[in-house]
This record gives C-alpha cells, structure tokens and sequence, in this order.
C-alpha cells in the first residue's frame, strides 16, 4: 500500500514538472521591456503595449521604468548578473561599448514589419545618416525612439533690452557669437557677471564629444577616428577651438566652468543665448514664461564642413544574450512602438523622423522641428567609441588643465593625445 | 529534524540553552554572511579579474593590481583622499572638542545654542551640498561675506583647482563638527565633577586640570571620535559627486578613492579595476583603524 502511495506521488511530481517545459515549448514568449523614466511617454507606452499583446497574444510583455540617474548602473548590474531586459532604450553614449562586447543583438527587420535593413533606412528621412548611431559595420544594430541634436535658443526679451533683434542680430558664425555674447553680458560694479550672453555647457565630460568637438569638426578635423580608434588631439583644429573656448574664460571672460548650468540660467533668465538643448527644451523654456526664438548652430567663419552639434539619440536595443524567439518577439514590439511617431511626438517630444511623419503637413508647420531637423541631417553623430565616458573624462580633464589649471597647450595636448590613444587601445584589445 | 529536537529536550540544560542560542543567532549570521562576507569575497575575487560588467568576469590574478601602480588616476585619488582624510579629522576633532567644551559650561541659552549648532547634522549630505554650492556660487553669499576682507567681485569656490579641495573640507567639516561635539560631551558628562574639583584645590588652574584630569579620562572617547571620523574620511564620496565640477574635477583635485571606484565600475565599465581600488582602500582603513585601536590599548586610566 505504502509503496504504491510512493509510486503515485513520485509520478505526480513528475507530471507537476514537466508541465511548465510543455507549456514553455508552445506558450506565450515574455519581452522583458526597460524604458527610461520619462513621465509624458508612459500613459503612452503602456497603451500601445497593451493594444500589441492583444494583438500578439503569443507575446507578453513585462514593462519596467528605470529613473534616469539609476540607468546606467541598473543595466550593467542586470547584464552582468547574467539577466537584465530583453528590448532596453538606450542612448548611443556607451554604444559603443555595448557593441563590442557583444551586448547586441542585429535588428530583425522582418520581425520590425520591414522588408530588409535598406527598407528600414528607407522609412527615415536622413535614414542613412540619422540611424547611423546604431549602425556597426553596415549592419544596423536598433530601432530610435528619439533622435536628437542640440538647438540655440534666444531669450528675446534681453536680446531687446540690449537693442538687439534675436532673429536679424543672432550670430551665424562663432566670431559673431563673441560680439553679439559681449552685448547681452551685464556685470556689476565689482566685474562679476550677473548675466551672461553665451556660454559654453561645462559641467559633464559628455559635451567634449557633443559641442567641442563638433566645433573640431567644423574646421575639418575630428579629435577621434571611431574605426580606427585613434586620437587627433595635437591639431591645428583643436588649437583652434581650445583657444576659442580658453579666450571665453579667461580672456574675454564671458563666462567659464564656475557659473550657473546654462539651461538653468537660461530658464531662469540670466543667460541671452542656450546652445545646448533639444527640442525637448521647449516645454521647460515656455513654463518657465521665456518668449524665445530658436536658430541653428552658429559655424566657423573659415569653415570647411558645415555640421552643427553632434547628433545623439536613443534607440530600442535587443539583448544578444536572449533566446531567438525572443529576440524576434522583441523587434516585432520595438517596430510596434516606434510606428507612431506623431503620438510620441505630440504627447511626450520625443522626435522619430519617419518619412510619413516628417512630411506630413502638420510636422511641416512645427515652428521648431524644420531647424532642428534641418542641423541633425546635415551633422555627424558623436564618436561610438569603447570607452566613450573614459575618454570624455579625459577630455575634459585636457580641458580643464589648460583652461582652469592654466598650462599650455604645447605640453596637455600631446598628452591628453596620448592618453586618449591608450585608453582606446586598451578598450579595443577587451 | 523533530527527533534532533526530542533528543535536545532530553539533553542537559546546558545543551539546551547552546543549541538554542545558535538558532537566535543565526538570523544574525545569515544576514552577516549575504550581506558583509558575501560581497567583501566578491569583491576580493572580482578584483583578480577583468570584469566589463557588461560581459562574463576573466580571471588575471594579480593584474589590476599592478596596473593600478602606474594608473595616474588611481595615484592621484590616494593624494586627494589623504588630504582629504586629514583636513576633515584633525581640524575636526580639535575644533569639536573645543565647541563641546564650551557647551559644556553653564551660561544662558546653552541648550538652544546647542541644539542650533547641531542643526547641520540633521539635513542628509546631499542636501547640504546643493545648499553649499548655492552659498559657494562664484558671486553668492559667501563671496559677498569675505568680500570686505578680499576684495574680490567673483571667487571660484569650486572650480579653482587650489580651492575646491579646501571647499569640501570646509562643507564636510561644517556637518561633521557638531556631531562629533556631542561624542565629545557626552565623554565629558561621564567624567565626575569631583576629580575636576580635586584638581582645583590641589591648586592646578582650568588648563591643567583638562591636560591632566579630563583629557585622560576622555582617551576611549577619542579614539571613538577618531576611528569614526577617519573612517568616514576615507570612505569620502557624496560630496565629491554631488557639487565637484565634472564629479571630481577640476583635473581630478577631488577625485576621491570612493569616487574613483564608482567612476571605474560604473562609468568606465571597469569593475575589475573598481573592486581592486576597494580592496585597497579597505586595507587602507583597516591598517588605521586598527592603529588606532592599539593606540587605546596603551596606558590605561580608569574611574575605578
């Protein structure tokens, strides 16, 4: 009696295991989903996903916000435990270091409701060139969510103050921006600045590769080669730009590392000019009650190439690490997700230049979006390169010591030249 | 199980009260375990591999080690975290001692002065850095408060690299000061007034009898006060992240140990090099702390 209890039970817990691998074998396929915490786009995500799984009912997905600030460290530990999302929005800083070590996985463009790669490209306006952010090697490696490059913005009100026109007087080259930056510069008895003209972003490393070097670039050089991996530091180009930006600080002494944030001083009123938001700056500009006007970058007198800032964006990547079906069922919902560009763009600012959308007559009358669009399909995206924040770290470094430290530019270029070359060595030899 | 439960009631008092005090115990030890042993042995073992995060760790052994001898950022964080560590524990044990001295005396408003002083406690680190770097704007309060002794329109508080190491310390010491004068007074209620007053009639003056009779008698409290206040010098990251320009800058002048960690593993995706500056750092604080531990193991005065 006993035995044939035992007998029973055993069968029964093995019948108890191997339901979940059938059902495994023919269920439902999980998408682990990670956005960035962007509370307009929310309401909106999880709308489309809930219309997808209801027309995929062979595919759940499992959405998850991560706060911005968190971003980096909660994707790295997840990947590193060996976990971490299936499909996850990422900005194309570290791409680069995503791709080489082999964290991606090659768009499906079946999957994405494409014909092929080329078809993809097609479906965008500046395609070759604005989905290049996530292309390695001819072989496109993400889908954007939102495609960005930096505007210049003009507080009118102190452009007037100052007698100036913001559209006529605003400064078409770098050489202008000085004179017109000289105008809207207030200080106060004791020289110290109470509102500045312009000024340069100087807080985060980052903006060495998304406004310094682009100003590189202008002038026909480039401070990194992405596929070769090395760097042209000691140039006439970067002298160029290096002393442009030291004479700012230190001569003309216009502004420099020490002061307010420029998007604060900007939104609050105590800077003319702001060179370094998107145009998801728009809604924080016109809360902050600011009657602006927006323009292009300003370029080199003598320039040779006519990019504005560096192009950057954010796009839907697939984990390489996830099972093939997973990874289909995630490009199907990431080609899902960014077929509605005008939703996204309406409800949350966030700009996809699909062809339909960006010539649509509604995109066309967009007050801003034409400057924006018409900067970003004529720039360059930043560097993808391994190591991106390590070299930016010492960029900025090389930055710092000749504009705040003072040293010259014979003695730090070379060597932010050679550390930079041994950096990037050392992040293509892992 | 519930037989090893029968035989322990038949098993001696003794027993009884051993076997159950390892079962209270044990939460504690579990906790100890995942908790502290788990992630201290990690870290020992990912610091001999080079480890991406983004990719599976690869042993090197002693590599990232050895590297670390001629990384000028590693070398640059151990100056900066030990200048750090000794402007804010040497000013602060000295000027904490002679704010709880002066606390320590009666005289109207004490207490409401007291608890003032101790307000800068209260409000976490953070807090107190972004009020700091509002204070430290290069034409804020601070500037227009030191303005009649300089002259100065603009001082770069932050962004100068001589004076923004000085900065940190003054804004770490600001918060740290008032605790550590509690520590102080509460050493100090603990002394009996009576010993003080023998000092008095045996005709030593206020000085002497702090230099020979309290100051002795307050040795465990300052090795308390040093052993905390150090290790919380090594450990230095808040600040430095929160309000250095770049997080860390300028040119690296308060790039901390701690800081340098959380830029190699988090930022550079070098966890590998992040966790071998941890273990090093851990040394670092182990070695200090346990001399300052010996230190209080020397001559030893008691009330008894």
């Amino acid at each position: 009696m006993s035995r044939r209890l035992v007998l029973a039970v055993v069968a029964l817990l093995l019948i108890v295991a191997m339901v979940p691998t059938v059902y495994g074998q023919g269920g439902p396929v999980t998408v682990k989903l990670w956005m960035h915490v962007h509370p307009p786009r929310v309401p909106l995500d999880e709308e489309l996903i809930a219309q997808f799984e209801a027309e995929n009912p062979d595919i759940d997905v499992e959405y998850t916000t991560v706060p911005d600030q968190e971003w980096d460290t909660a994707l790295a530990t997840a990947l590193a435990g060996g976990g971490g999302p299936d499909l996850f929005n990422q900005a194309t800083f570290a791409i680069g270091d995503f791709y080489n070590q082999g964290i991606l996985a090659p768009v499906d463009p079946v999957a994405a409701g494409y014909a092929d790669q080329q078809a993809i490209l097609d479906a965008y306006a500046f395609g070759e060139s604005l989905l290049a952010g996530a292309m390695f090697d001819g072989v496109l490696y993400g889908l954007p969510t939102e495609l960005s490059a930096y505007g210049c913005y003009a507080n009118n009100d102190l452009f007037e103050a100052a007698g100036l026109d913001p559209v006529a007087d605003f400064p078409k080259t770098w050489e202008e921006m000085r004179e017109v930056a000289e105008k809207l510069t207030i200080r106060d008895e004791s020289g110290a600045l109470v509102q500045r003209g312009f000024d340069f972003i100087w807080s985060n490393s980052i903006f060495m590769l998304l406004i310094f070097n682009p100003m590189v670039q202008q002038l026909g050089g480039d401070m990194i080669d992405e596929v070769n991996l090395v760097a042209h530091i000691d140039t006439p180009e970067v002298r160029q730009v290096m002393s442009y930006w030291n004479d700012w600080v230190n001569t003309w002494k216009l502004g420099g590392p020490q002061y307010e944030l420029t998007r604060n001083a900007f939104l609050s009123g105590n800077l003319a000019m702001d060179c370094d938001m998107g145009n998801w700056g728009v809604p924080q500009v016109v809360d902050a009650g600011i009657n602006y006007t927006l323009h292009p970058q300003p370029r080199w007198a003598n320039a040779v190439n006519n990019n504005a800032m560096a192009n950057y964006a954010y796009f839907f990547m697939v984990n390489a690490n996830a099972a093939p079906e997973v990874q289909a069922a995630a490009w199907k919902l990431a080609g899902f997700l960014t077929s509605e560009p005008q939703r996204y763009f309406d409800v949350a600012g966030l700009f996809q230049s699909k062809k339909d959308f960006v010539e649509s007559e509604y995109f066309q009358q967009n007050e801003i979006m034409p400057t924006f669009l018409a900067d970003m399909g004529v720039s360059k995206y930043h560097p993808r390169i391994p190591a991106f924040f390590e070299v930016t770290d010492a960029l900025m470094r090389g930055r710092d010591r000749i504009i705040v430290g003072g040293e010259s530019m014979d003695v730090v270029l070379p060597e932010m030249e050679q550390e930079v070359n041994d950096i990037l060595a050392r992040a293509a030899g892992q | 199980m519930f037989s090893a439960l029968r035989s322990l009631g038949r098993g001696s008092s003794v027993q009884r009260r051993q076997v159950w005090g390892l079962i209270f115990v044990l939460p504690t030890v579990i906790f100890f375990i995942i908790f502290f042993l788990y992630p201290i042995v990690s870290g020992l073992l990912f610091s001999l591999t080079d480890f991406t995060l983004l990719r599976p760790p690869v042993w090197v052994g002693l590599q990232n080690y050895q590297d670390l001898l001629k990384d000028r950022l590693f070398l640059k964080s151990l100056s900066v975290t030990m200048g750090y560590v000794v402007g804010t524990t040497v000013p602060v044990w000295v000027l904490s001692l002679l704010a709880a001295l002066l606390f320590y005396q009666r005289f109207p408003g004490r207490e409401f002065t007291k608890t003032l002083f101790f307000t800068p406690v209260l409000p976490s680190l953070i807090v107190v850095a972004i009020v700091w770097r509002i204070l430290m704007q290069p034409n804020g309060l601070l500037t227009q408060l030191t303005r009649p002794f300089t002259g100065l329109g603009e001082v770069n508080w932050l962004s100068r690299p001589d004076l923004s190491p000085i900065s940190m310390i003054i804004i770490n010491n600001w918060t740290t000061i008032p605790f550590y004068m509690l520590i102080w007074l509460a050493g100090l209620t603990g002394i009996p007034s009576e010993l003080r007053d023998a000092a008095l009639v045996d005709g030593a003056n206020r000085v002497q009898s702090f230099l020979r009779v309290e100051l002795p008698l307050l040795r465990p409290t300052a090795v308390f006060v040093a052993a905390i206040s150090s290790i919380n010098a090594f450990q230095a990251f808040t600040l430095q992240w929160a309000i250095s320009p770049g997080r860390g800058g300028p040119i690296d002048v308060n790039t901390t140990m701690g800081l340098l960690i959380w830029k190699y593993g988090f930022q550079f995706y070098r966890m590998g090099d992040a966790a071998a500056v941890s273990v090093v750092l851990f040394a670092m604080i182990l070695v200090v702390t346990v001399f300052q531990l010996g230190l209080s193991r020397g001559e030893q005065y008691s009330l008894e």
